[in-house]
């Protein structure tokens, strides 16, 4: 729920990383914010768990700059993958304006990318927001592994699995290289942005 | 989904929340929504807090509370406080959606604050109201 | 043998210990306060607990909780001509805060804060001359003055402030009335316009007992 505030012209924005354990959310935000912070000046916040787990969210805030007049804030948040988090999933999702769902390509989590999409819909559910309403992008993550020989799920089957009735844009990635990453995130701000501008008028 | 406030209400806020908090010593106050949005900031002109991730985590951090508070069989805490050496942090729920974060130092009473709190809240909450 | 590669451990452990912690310069020595005023065991106890928790929330039953405890106090210390006015100026202090609450002088609590730890000194230091013990309370009468003289600046400012606003509104009013009698609601417009007048009227009398109040205060 984006906050808009007419009196210091300023557009609130948030955008939330989701997706199975250990799918690469917290490292789509540490690409941006490494490759990116001299321009962006920004800090990122996390809250982690032993092992570098994240154990509430991670926060990045970032100033767009003047669009149309207001000065955009765009806030990126993860969210803890781990099934047992589900209660701070649900915190984290609170006035959501964006999602990107970050699915692990690995072939051996392919069930956890069908679970966690389910549990975004459900969580989603009890903001009564729809999944198919809010703007989306998929981001099918870790593509480098199959470099090193691990099994992946092709790019058909995760479309399949995943985005056969959600349509959303989708991307190859692999944050841990940066592949996709800033494009994954331009693609959601674009959409936040249109959507809001449609809202408002 | 978006929703904002209008001017006045904008304006409202601010004169109340500089008035009663601010005035007294306060050295800086948030309105957030529950989602960590900021409503109003204000602060004594000599803090560079980065409110931002303040209020994301605020907002994290009150719904963790809540949730505990209700696992302990609780509706919900009445004093929600961070002591440290200089600062001290004090949230106060406004309505369902709202929070407000008030940071002040040790030359303030927690007590009178409390007081102060509560009667910017139900300012607010007057203000909040006449949306729409 | 075996002793002296203990020895070496230990000390290359403590020396590693102290690269990462060490603070250098800072005396670990503790400063103990003197400790004869410990009111644990002491006719304060409950007062010092009492002051405690106003620090806390500030309440009507905290607060009627320490005119209580000021009560019993006075009587227990009606012989002790420094007490006994220490007492009467937490009192004073507590009642305002209590009526107050919110609107209280901000600066109230802190003065109860002061109040309270002279009247400790006071009471539990052993050895004060009846001298020293007067300075303790002429200082805490002095802050309690400042303290006044605070609170009725605030309320003249106050006063003043409430005045200009009023004034403000009944202006806007009457410039209103003035553009919109010939237009609109001209069956109404005299009675409004004599309701303002009226209204106009009242408030120039109470500025003006507010002035006189003022006056009077000045010169008592």
């Amino acid at each position: 729920m984006a906050f808009i505030n007419v009196k210091r012209k300023e557009v609130q924005v948030k955008i939330v990383y989701y997706g199975p354990g250990r799918g690469g959310k917290t490292t789509n935000l540490e690409y941006i914010y490494n490759k990116f912070n001299d321009r962006i000046q920004t800090e990122m916040v996390a809250i982690k768990t032993h092992g570098d787990r994240t154990l509430f969210f991670d926060f990045m805030p970032f100033d767009m700059g003047q669009i149309k007049g207001y000065d955009v804030k765009i806030q990126l948040y993860t969210v803890p993958g781990q099934v047992k988090y589900d209660a701070t999933r649900r915190l984290v999702l609170r006035g959501v304006d964006g999602i990107v769902f970050v699915a692990d390509s690995l072939a051996v989590r392919r069930e956890k990318n069908i679970h966690s999409l389910k549990n975004l819909q459900d969580n989603l559910a009890t903001y009564s927001k729809s999944i198919h309403k809010i703007p989306l992008v998929m981001q099918y993550n870790k593509r480098d592994l199959s470099k090193q020989g691990i099994p992946v799920l092709s790019q058909d089957t995760l479309e399949k699995d995943l985005n056969s009735r959600l349509k959303a844009p989708s991307f190859l990635a692999s944050a841990l290289e940066g592949k996709n990453v800033a494009a994954t995130m331009k693609k959601i701000i674009v959409m936040v942005m249109v959507s809001l501008q449609k809202e408002l008028q | 989904m978006s929703y904002t406030f209008d001017h006045k209400q904008l304006d409202a806020l601010e004169e109340v929340l500089q008035q009663g908090l601010i005035d007294l010593g306060v050295h800086c106050v948030v309105l957030i929504d529950m989602s960590g949005n900021i409503i109003v900031n204000l602060d004594n002109g000599r803090m560079k807090h980065d409110v931002y991730s303040l209020a994301a985590l605020a907002a994290g951090n009150f719904g963790a509370v809540s949730t505990m508070a209700k696992i302990i069989g609780e509706d919900e805490f009445s004093l929600l406080f961070h002591k440290g050496k200089k600062e001290n942090i004090h949230f106060s729920k406004v309505m369902k959606d709202f929070l407000l974060v008030t940071i002040f130092g040790k030359d303030v009473s927690l007590g009178f604050l409390r007081l102060k709190v509560t009667e910017a809240v139900e300012e607010i909450k007057k203000i909040l109201q006449s949306q729409q | 043998m075996v002793d002296s590669n203990e020895n070496l451990l230990a000390s290359e452990v403590e020396k590693r210990l102290e690269d990462l912690f060490g603070e250098s310069g800072e005396s670990t020595d503790f400063v103990e306060e003197p400790n004869d005023a410990e009111p644990e065991d002491s006719p304060l106890k409950e007062l010092k607990a009492t002051i405690l928790s106003i620090d806390w929330e500030i309440s009507d039953e905290i607060m009627d909780r320490l005119a209580s405890q000021i009560a019993s106090l006075k009587d227990e210390f009606r012989a002790d001509s420094i007490m006994v006015p220490f007492l009467l100026l937490l009192d004073s202090i507590g009642r305002y805060i209590k009526v107050k609450k919110a609107h209280a002088h901000p600066d109230a609590v802190k003065v109860l804060n002061s109040v309270y730890s002279g009247l400790e000194k006071v009471a539990l230091s052993k050895g004060l001359t009846n001298q020293e013990r007067k300075r303790v309370l002429s200082a805490e009468v002095q802050r309690f003055k400042q303290l006044k003289e605070k609170i009725a600046s605030t309320r003249v400012e106050q006063e003043r402030k409430k005045g200009a606003k009023r004034f403000k509104e009944l202006k806007q009013k009457i410039v209103m009335s003035k553009t919109t009698s010939d237009a609109v609601d001209t069956e109404n417009a005299p009675e409004d316009l004599n309701q303002l007048l009226d209204q106009l009227k009242a408030f120039i009398r109470s500025e003006i007992k507010a002035l006189r109040d003022e006056l009077i205060g000045q010169r008592s």
